[in-house]
């Protein structure tokens, strides 16, 4: 299962890219698919994914000549990722299907469907720093050693923001303080 | 004072550290026995958010779209690879400009033409194919400058 080959560091594939190397941006996106993919399937309709995926690559094949490697590629594929979800809550505002999705939710009790809606919309509207944690907690799997690292911050800060973004998120969804969906209140 | 904010600050740590310690015996499968504040919204969080394989459809039509993006940024300079970075094509355009220059001090300036009437390039065809070549030269400068 181990790949005793040390993978290519990101920063590595990225500059082959930038001098016109198709493999190794064919190698970045085999790398960052499936967080891409899963990452945009917590943010958006399941018929949504797909489009903004292609996007989302689209974006990083024409965008990559500015990136100057100043953060990590994978922190500027957050950046990308997020304008694109944003992008496309623009364009369906413009539609007004959302006001009707967010009029379901308050009946209180949500099915299955509508309880994914519902975080989708959550998620989407906290602070990046808060969305990220989540994300990489609950989407990715990443522990909170592995989340402090890739934030650069100490284990403490970790755990103290994933407290505050899940109070964040409690909060967006009307949950109460034990985190309880409010139906009575 | 200093020690009551001690205090909000550990109650805190110890919150962080339960809803840490909660989430992760949720995620591993394993029952919890302690139920932090918040513990509802991580369990909605657990139920509704997970890690899914990518279709082989999405791959492969990802792959195909990518195939035509990366052949349309890539088609546009089959000769211009050394002048795409702006500094070299500005590069590119400055040494035109030079030789443009030149080449109109030695067309323009009366001693060079008393020297020139000598030469193949004084006659009549040698000053139509030095303005021919002026000419092409202004022209690669100015579609170096609209390029992208």
């Amino acid at each position: 299962m181990d790949d005793p080959r040390e993978p290519v560091p990101d920063q590595v594939l990225v500059e082959r890219v930038q001098r016109g190397d198709r493999d190794a941006f064919e190698a970045l996106c085999e790398r960052y698919l499936p967080i891409v993919y899963n990452r945009l399937r917590a943010l958006l309709p399941p018929e949504a994914v797909e489009d903004v995926t292609q996007e989302v690559f689209v974006a990083v094949l024409r965008g990559i000549q500015r990136y100057r490697g100043r953060s990590l590629f994978r922190t500027w594929l957050s950046g990308v990722i997020r304008h694109k979800v944003a992008d496309y809550y623009r364009r369906r505002h413009r539609h007004s299907r959302e006001i009707a999705l967010e009029e379901g939710f308050q009946g209180g009790r949500a099915d299955g469907w509508e309880e994914q809606a519902h975080v989708r919309m959550a998620l989407y509207r906290l602070p990046a720093r808060y969305q990220e944690v989540l994300l990489l907690r609950f989407v990715e799997g990443r522990s909170f050693s592995e989340i402090a690292e890739i934030l650069d911050i100490s284990l403490e800060a970790a755990k103290s923001r994933y407290r505050r973004a899940v109070r964040a998120l409690a909060r967006e969804m009307g949950c109460d303080r034990s985190g309880k969906r409010g139906d009575s209140r | 004072m200093r020690i009551e904010g001690r205090d909000i600050q550990s109650t805190d740590r110890l919150e962080d550290e339960r809803l840490a310690a909660y989430t992760d015996q949720l995620l591993s499968g394993l029952p919890s026995e302690d139920r932090p504040p918040l513990a509802d919204a991580v369990d909605i969080l657990a139920r509704t958010l997970s890690w899914q394989e990518v279709p082989a459809g999405v791959r492969i039509r990802l792959r195909q779209r990518l195939a035509v993006e990366w052949e349309r940024q890539h088609r546009r300079r089959p000769w211009g690879v050394p002048v795409w970075r702006p500094w070299r094509r500005l590069l590119w355009v400055a040494a035109g400009l030079t030789l443009v220059g030149a080449l109109a001090v030695l067309i323009l300036s009366p001693t060079a033409r008393t020297e020139l009437s000598a030469t193949s390039v004084g006659t009549a065809g040698g000053k139509v194919l030095l303005a021919l070549g002026v000419a092409a030269l202004l022209l690669l400068i100015v579609f170096l400058l609209r390029r992208r």
